[in-house]
């Protein structure tokens, strides 16, 4: 008894110590179009993450929220703000083909002439090197698999530009092409030895590299060359949690937007090996302190291609590991083959496996359960779909240019593949949420917006939609209604609009006639009057 | 940011719930929500971040973690490692054996590796083994060993086809060293040539069976009083399109194998063994249904008219050969064995099987035909890795019964 009371004591005194006095719903500074790291990360340590332990982890596990909530690193309008995770490129507008061709950076690759090899990459099943070229420039250089000329290189090209126009930090890739004699063994070179030990590199080493690549009819090898990212390796980032380390790093990174997008973009281009070892955070130097920006890497197994040869037939559709699919299939004798065994590929090998006609999103899987993905709403899916959608045909058509697939008619296919996957991600995640956007209100009330998906053209306009207009009391979050509007994309406001500088109100946009059940949910804006005119200050698709 | 607005609020209250918990009160006053309240966005996550930074602290991976991550910094799961368990054959009928293994991998690739295991059935066996880098890029290897195996019961139940289902059991302790190469000249073709020394000690068995002695006569088990010393050599040549040897889904292979012993003790066991392997592997549906057929031939023969030794001679029965009868339960000079394994994908790393055996031994190659073919049958499922299957767990059901069959191989990814 004694116990209870003091615990019931202590809760008061909890209470009543630290419940803040209430913020507003809004702030002056609302939407922020950035999130600054503020403190200083110099003292994150470098750590490694297991992958067998990683992808049991995911397998089996549940890591991360066990609730799926509203991803937590959106400002009030629902938008994905700038961050060391993420920056807005294409959503901003504006980007030409000449950008997505460029990638990060004005690099092109190494210069001409001979390339030292600095490190090799061991017995490791995909042959590479790191070298410098005649400038000192150090690269990452990776090769395709023997007989598959062009897969994987192309796709890492393609994909991490894609990537990289879609917001994400990555490093910039190019293809380049050397002969076994412009590589130079650099004096003090080295490479990982069977024993898992470094040791001095020699020149047989780099012959065993290559004689595991695949090499051009002239003699030559494809490659893709990476520069190395800015800054101090730190290890990858995981998909649940957060870094402990990390000061900025507040937000569980499943409810991360950022990375629950990655669903809508991995589909998109087949990137099923989305996990931790192929992430880095790198300590870097921003504004007079150390920060870590978090960045995706290793894009080889994308589109049609696993890297080391083509994709799985899986890939895409099933988990690693499936228990259910598995209880059904063992006792059925191999009778009710699963669907994706059964999928055609396009003939050209540089393409692999991927296509276009058995893509289904909404049932895309990545090899391994992804936290993030897992937890990927409604509205998240909504944003990213929206986000892909602004990557024009030119966009696509520029992105696999910087692959410099040598068979124009294969690079054209795999354009139309990508386009039509776009489409395929359009046509499910637009009509799947009340798809209003672009919510504006003129300094005379006049309300204007517009429907996503019919935009897109993947579903017919609604009949009308209505509009319930309230006062809205930043201080408690009180709402008093004012009334009810119906029309089309452009609405008047109801008389008993508040019109003095810094009032607010609430509008819940919904088209309660159209088939789609999901739009008669209403979206939720707030704007603010100030001397300009109304402000949109919140906007939210899903509570 | 109103989510973060939300569960910022959350935390600071549950953040200073604890800290009054832990302090008794007089952390509050030193809780960043003490800070006044933000005044903007930026300031909230800003007070957010300082809050973290108070709290922060090094990751510590749990001991699995740690586990993984030992493991896959020297070299992964397949590495060799200074300590580690093993889980080796001895020789079929050994039951589960454990033991343990010490090796050191060289930065060149060479490897040397102790290992000593124990059955639960008394078998032993240490073994210090060699195998050389790749050598001439990757197309020549060589490696070596000196193995001591003590085999306690080893059931014999007579030689030839129809012999009844009454077991006996010797001991056979064996003492090896050899050397071996292998050489891939191209792609698909591997030869390999070896030599070395055997002696074999033959005795009773341990178990509460019979012993061969006492059930057998030397002329229906020949080399029942024998210790023989052999110089064994053996060649073999292979045309094998199979992804891996331990597991694969497509592809053939073709095996001949030439083995010659040479009494080195002056007795009559001087003899020679051919062996021919042929399997193909059909994969239907890009390998949801794989359809295995695969034969084998052993043949020996006396040289100069000496004899094959009874526990040498080609055997049926057990885990892999004639899978429906106990290890060992047909022997002779000869011995053909025909296989019809039908798999089916049930996940990627497990495979259903329902498999079909017939085999028969016989005193002359003559013998050896389709008819009086000992079968069975059964089913099971197959754990692998993408180039070696790791468990097999079948049922096999003959005349003689049904059995349960364990089969561990070590892993190889």
């Amino acid at each position: 008894m004694k116990t209870r009371l003091l615990l019931a004591g202590l809760g008061l005194v909890v209470l009543s110590a630290v419940v803040p006095a209430a913020s507003p719903r809004f702030y002056d500074d609302d939407p922020i179009t950035r999130v600054a790291d503020t403190q200083d990360a110099s003292h994150v340590k470098p750590w490694e993450i297991s992958l067998a332990y990683d992808s049991l982890l995911n397998l089996f596990g549940h890591p991360g929220d066990p609730a799926t909530v509203r991803a937590a690193d959106i400002n009030t309008i629902d938008q994905l703000p700038d961050s060391s995770w993420f920056t807005n490129r294409l959503g901003l507008g504006g980007l030409t083909a000449d950008d997505m061709r460029r990638g990060v950076d004005d690099d092109t690759g190494p210069a001409p002439g001979p390339w030292t090899v600095r490190t090799g990459k061991g017995n490791g099943v995909s042959p590479g090197f790191t070298i410098t070229d005649v400038r000192g420039r150090r690269y990452f250089v990776k090769f395709d698999p023997p007989g598959w000329d062009e897969l994987a290189t192309g796709a890492e090209v393609a994909v991490t530009r894609y990537y990289h126009a879609l917001g994400y930090f990555v490093p910039q890739t190019n293809i380049a092409y050397v002969r076994r004699t412009d590589l130079v063994l650099a004096r003090g070179a080295t490479t990982t030895g069977a024993d898992g030990k470094g040791r001095p590199m020699r020149v047989s080493d780099i012959d065993a590299n290559l004689s595991r690549a695949a090499r051009e009819k002239d003699g030559r090898y494809r490659a893709i060359v990476s520069e190395a990212l800015p800054g101090t390796p730190l290890g990858g980032f995981r998909y649940a949690g957060t870094r402990p380390d990390d000061p900025n790093d507040v937000i569980p990174h499943e409810n991360r937007r950022a990375l629950r997008a990655l669903r809508v973009f991995g589909a998109w281009v087949d990137h099923v090996d989305a996990k931790a070892i192929n992430s880095l955070d790198t300590l870097v130097e921003r504004d007079g302190k150390s920060i870590v920006r978090h960045q995706l890497l290793d894009f080889g197994s994308t589109l049609g291609s696993a890297g080391v040869g083509p994709r799985d037939r899986r890939d895409g559709y099933e988990y690693l590991v499936d228990v259910s699919a598995s209880l059904k299939a063992l006792p059925a004798f191999g009778f009710a083959p699963r669907p994706w065994m059964l999928y055609r590929y396009p003939d050209y090998r540089l393409i692999g496996r991927f296509n276009a006609t058995s893509f289904d999103p909404e049932t895309w899987q990545p090899r391994v359960p992804n936290p993030a993905f897992l937890r990927a709403r409604p509205d998240d899916l909504f944003w990213g779909a929206r986000l892909l959608m602004r990557m024009s045909d030119d966009l696509i058509r520029a992105g696999v240019d910087a692959a410099h697939y040598t068979n124009e008619r294969a690079a054209a296919d795999l354009i139309k593949i990508l386009i039509e996957r776009r489409d395929k991600i359009g046509r499910a995640w637009l009509p799947a949420v009340n798809p209003v956007v672009d919510v504006a209100l003129s300094g005379d009330g006049v309300l204007t917006f517009q429907n996503a998906a019919v935009q897109a053209g993947f579903a017919q306009a609604p009949p009308a939609y209505t509009v319930v207009w309230s006062a809205f009391d930043n201080a408690t979050g009180e709402t008093r209604r004012i009334g009810e509007t119906t029309g089309g994309l452009r609405m008047q406001a109801p008389s008993g609009v508040p019109a003095a500088a810094g009032a607010y109100v609430q509008l819940e946009i919904s088209a309660p006639q159209a088939p789609q059940k999901t739009w008669s949910v209403p979206v939720h804006a707030w704007f603010h009057r100030t001397g300009d005119g109304w402000k949109l200050v919140g906007f939210e698709r899903l509570p | 940011m109103r989510n973060v607005l939300s569960s910022i609020a959350k935390r600071r209250v549950l953040a200073a719930a604890l800290a009054i918990a832990l302090t008794g009160g007089s952390a509050a006053a030193q809780t960043p929500d003490s800070s006044p309240p933000a005044d903007s966005r930026g300031n909230e996550i800003q007070q957010e971040q300082a809050a973290k930074a108070a709290a922060q602290h090094a990751y510590v991976p749990n001991i699995a973690e740690r586990t993984f991550l030992s493991i896959e910094d020297h070299g992964g799961f397949g590495a060799v490692r200074p300590l580690s368990p093993a889980f080796v054959g001895i020789k079929a009928g050994s039951g589960l054996a454990l033991g343990v293994a010490s090796g050191r991998q060289f930065s060149e690739g060479d490897v040397l590796q102790a290992t000593a295991a124990y059955s639960i059935r008394n078998y032993k066996m240490v073994e210090g083994a060699y195998r050389s880098r790749p050598l001439a890029g990757d197309r020549l290897s060589f490696s070596g060993r000196v193995r001591w195996q003590d085999a306690t019961a080893v059931a014999f139940y007579g030689l030839g086809p129809a012999t009844p289902h009454t077991r006996a059991d010797y001991r056979e302790r064996k003492t090896e060293a050899s050397v071996q190469a292998r050489l891939d000249p191209v792609r698909f073709i591997e030869l390999t040539g070896g030599t070395g020394y055997e002696h074999f000690n033959i005795g009773p068995g341990t178990s509460n069976r019979s012993s061969v002695g006492e059930l057998f006569t030397p002329v229906q088990a020949p080399g029942l009083e024998a210790d023989p010393t052999f110089l064994h050599s053996v060649v073999s040549a292979a045309f094998d399109t199979r992804a891996s040897p331990g597991y694969s889904r497509s592809g053939t292979l073709l095996r001949g194998l030439f083995h010659d012993y040479r009494d080195r003790n002056g007795g009559p066991y001087s003899f020679q063994a051919r062996e021919a392997i042929a399997q193909q592997l059909v994969p239907i549906l890009h390998g949801n249904w794989v359809l295995d057929f695969e034969a084998h031939l052993w043949t020996t023969k006396g040289v100069g008219g000496d004899t094959v030794p009874y526990f040498l001679m080609p055997t049926l029965g057990g885990g892999t050969f004639l899978r429906g009868f106990g290890n060992y339960r047909f022997r002779d000079r000869n011995a053909l064995l025909l296989t019809g394994e039908y798999r089916w994908y049930v996940q990627e790393y497990v495979d259903g099987v329902i498999f079909y055996d017939a085999g028969k031994v016989a005193p002359t190659l003559g013998g050896i035909d389709l008819s009086g073919l000992e079968h069975d049958y059964g089913a099971g499922v197959n754990f692998h890795s993408t180039v070696s299957t790791v468990l097999r767990i079948q049922v096999a059901r003959s005349r003689e019964g049904t059995r349960l069959i364990l089969g561990f191989s070590p892993p190889a990814f």
